[in-house]
């Protein structure tokens, strides 16, 4: 009873957790899968399956959907917690031991998800007030998320149930069952409040007709479920309409909170880590430039750019997809890795390391895997549209391969380690 | 289909644990899969984090939520709720979670704390970004609002007709 008066709202109910709570399986699940299709990519080996050269735009549909899903449960997250918030006050708090340990699960659910969207929205606004790596951080977090979760759902399962079958579908307002037990189901983290019964738990002292929708004071009048559902799924829209535009190029216009802009960037291409950051201004641009390349079968050949421009020339179109969500469609110009290692005297390339200038830290060389190597679309490119790459893209080599992400996309070449 | 009708015996619920032999296998999973998580992160972070950052940001987090945000968010709820007019109180809790929830997530663009010297990163006037969907959100809220008086005028006008 005192529960109904500290949280008037008639939406503290079991039926909209349940129903935030199944979009909210959706989209974390959604993220899970994404995100170790992500984080396989950037920790290949083999182990599991060779990643293939194609279909060309996976990674990129992969990841635009791990980010944009991201964001979208951002309202969903805060509505549910907000929901079931009451569920976080509740006395005794914990009556059984099986309750106790579902609650004791809520602190990995609970703090876990935050830290997933909080790390994930300021990791693409490249605000990152933290200590921790940001990508291992927000990895292994998602495992303690899913492991919290897994426990969660099966706490909830019955009750989602319940709240499903217990009330018309078709009306957006609380039928009098939920209401009057409000406290009992106040959803996610909560149990009943020991004693309360229907009667009590209303406030005795108001004297209002026994209409839910008048139950409770504050609550008089404002959203219904389905009004507040509406509103979240609003919310949810505008995000992501506000912010897809960086992967999907058509709402580019009017994603005007995209963190990128598949278009703006040197030679209309975004960049990640610019020449200047990764303090490869003066190496790459050295007029003695030469790109070494050896094979596991010891022999070693070095190309100047005109030299390289001299192999058989191959034109694709590619995109470059960054793991931070955005992407960008491209034509590259170059040498493919196939025709490298026949130059090499190779007949087929079964896996190939690239080496940059850039020094230091990670990612500054990249592996790419027999599959992906033998694709006649994987580059070593040299121009992007119809010039030589931007310094900021690479200049004067850098790898382009299909279904990969940017950050393996290793740029301002100068070794090439190929094995037959 | 309607709703039940309300019944004592199954409207009041008592608490009620779940299926244990579907609840149980899947606590020991789920806490496996935590306590992995959760002894995998540091030994992999290449900056050797501490206690304290990992505290921070995770419990932290959801302290700051459930005893910071949360609390704010019931305020202004409550002062909503206090203070508009039953007619119109809907269209203004739901224009309000729509604008507070896109506020919040745009903060960090707008005040632009990750801006560098890359220019194609960020490459928007965030804030210009925002006042849009603002205005956008405003405007639909009024269309609403307009919606509620007049559906209000019309109930009025049917009550002293009847």
């Amino acid at each position: 009873m005192q529960r109904t008066r500290r949280f008037p709202s008639k939406l503290h109910d079991e039926r909209t957790a349940a129903l935030l709570g199944i979009a909210l399986g959706v989209t974390f699940g959604i993220c899970f899968l994404t995100g170790l299709y992500s984080h396989y990519q950037q920790n290949q080996d083999d182990a599991l399956f060779v990643i293939p050269a194609g279909p060309v735009g996976l990674y990129r549909f992969t990841q635009g959907l791990h980010v944009a899903t991201g964001i979208a449960t951002v309202p969903l997250l805060l509505a549910k917690l907000w929901v079931v918030l009451p569920g976080f006050y509740q006395w005794p708090p914990v009556r059984s031991i099986a309750h106790a340990v579902e609650r004791a699960m809520l602190l990995p659910l609970v703090a876990g998800s935050l830290f997933l969207l909080f790390s994930g929205v300021g990791n693409i606004a490249l605000w990152r007030p933290w200590r921790f790596d940001f990508t291992t951080g927000h990895y292994w977090v998602a495992w303690v998320t899913m492991g919290a979760l897994v426990t969660h759902v099966a706490a909830k399962l019955f009750v989602v149930r319940r709240a499903l079958r217990d009330e018309d579908p078709i009306d957006g307002s609380p039928a009098p069952t939920e209401v009057g037990v409000e406290t009992d189901v106040v959803g996610d983290e909560g149990g009943a409040a020991v004693g309360d019964t229907r009667p009590t738990d209303r406030e005795p002292e108001r004297s209002e007709p026994d209409d839910e929708r008048v139950l409770v004071g504050v609550g008089d009048g404002g959203l219904s479920r389905r009004g507040f559902l509406t509103a979240i799924g609003a919310a949810s829209g505008v995000l992501t309409v506000a912010t897809v535009g960086q992967t999907f190029s058509p709402l580019d216009s009017i994603s005007v909170l995209a963190p990128r802009s598949p278009s703006v960037g040197p030679q209309g291409v975004p960049v990640n880590r610019t020449a200047a950051q990764a303090r490869v201004t003066q190496t790459a641009v050295d007029p003695a430039y030469r790109m070494l390349v050896t094979t596991s079968t010891g022999l070693e050949r070095s190309f100047s750019v005109d030299e390289l421009r001299q192999l058989p020339w191959t034109v694709e179109d590619l995109p470059l997809a960054c793991v931070e969500g955005w992407s960008s469609d491209a034509t590259w110009g170059g040498v493919s890795i196939i025709d490298l290692a026949r130059e090499m005297g190779l007949d087929e390339p079964s896996e190939v390391i690239v080496r940059s200038l850039q020094e230091g830290r990670r990612f500054t060389s990249s592996r790419v895997n027999r599959s992906q190597s033998r694709s006649p679309k994987s580059l070593l490119a040299l121009d992007l549209g119809d010039e030589p790459l931007h310094i900021d893209h690479g200049f004067p080599v850098r790898l382009i391969v299909p279904n990969r992400p940017g950050v393996l996309q290793t740029k301002w070449i100068d070794r090439v380690e190929i094995t037959a | 289909m309607t709703a039940p009708a309300p019944d004592p015996s199954t409207t009041h619920r008592e608490h009620e644990d779940p299926p244990a032999l579907l609840f149980w296998p899947a606590a020991l999973l789920g806490a496996a899969i935590v306590a992995y998580g959760v002894l995998r992160w540091a030994p992999w972070d290449s900056r050797s984090i501490d206690l304290g950052t990992y505290v921070r940001w995770t419990v932290g987090l959801a302290v700051v939520h459930d005893l910071v945000f949360a609390p704010i968010v019931g305020l202004i709820g409550y002062a909503i709720a206090r203070l508009v007019p039953r007619t119109y109180k809907a269209t203004v809790q739901g224009a309000a979670i729509v604008a507070g929830i896109v506020i919040l997530f745009s903060i960090p663009f707008v005040r632009g704390w990750g801006r560098n010297s890359n220019t194609s990163a960020l490459p928007r006037n965030y804030a210009e970004g925002l006042t849009i969907i603002l205005v956008l959100i405003g405007v639909v809220t009024i269309g609403l609002l307009i919606r509620d008086h007049l559906r209000a005028r019309a109930d009025r006008a049917e009550e002293v007709g009847t």
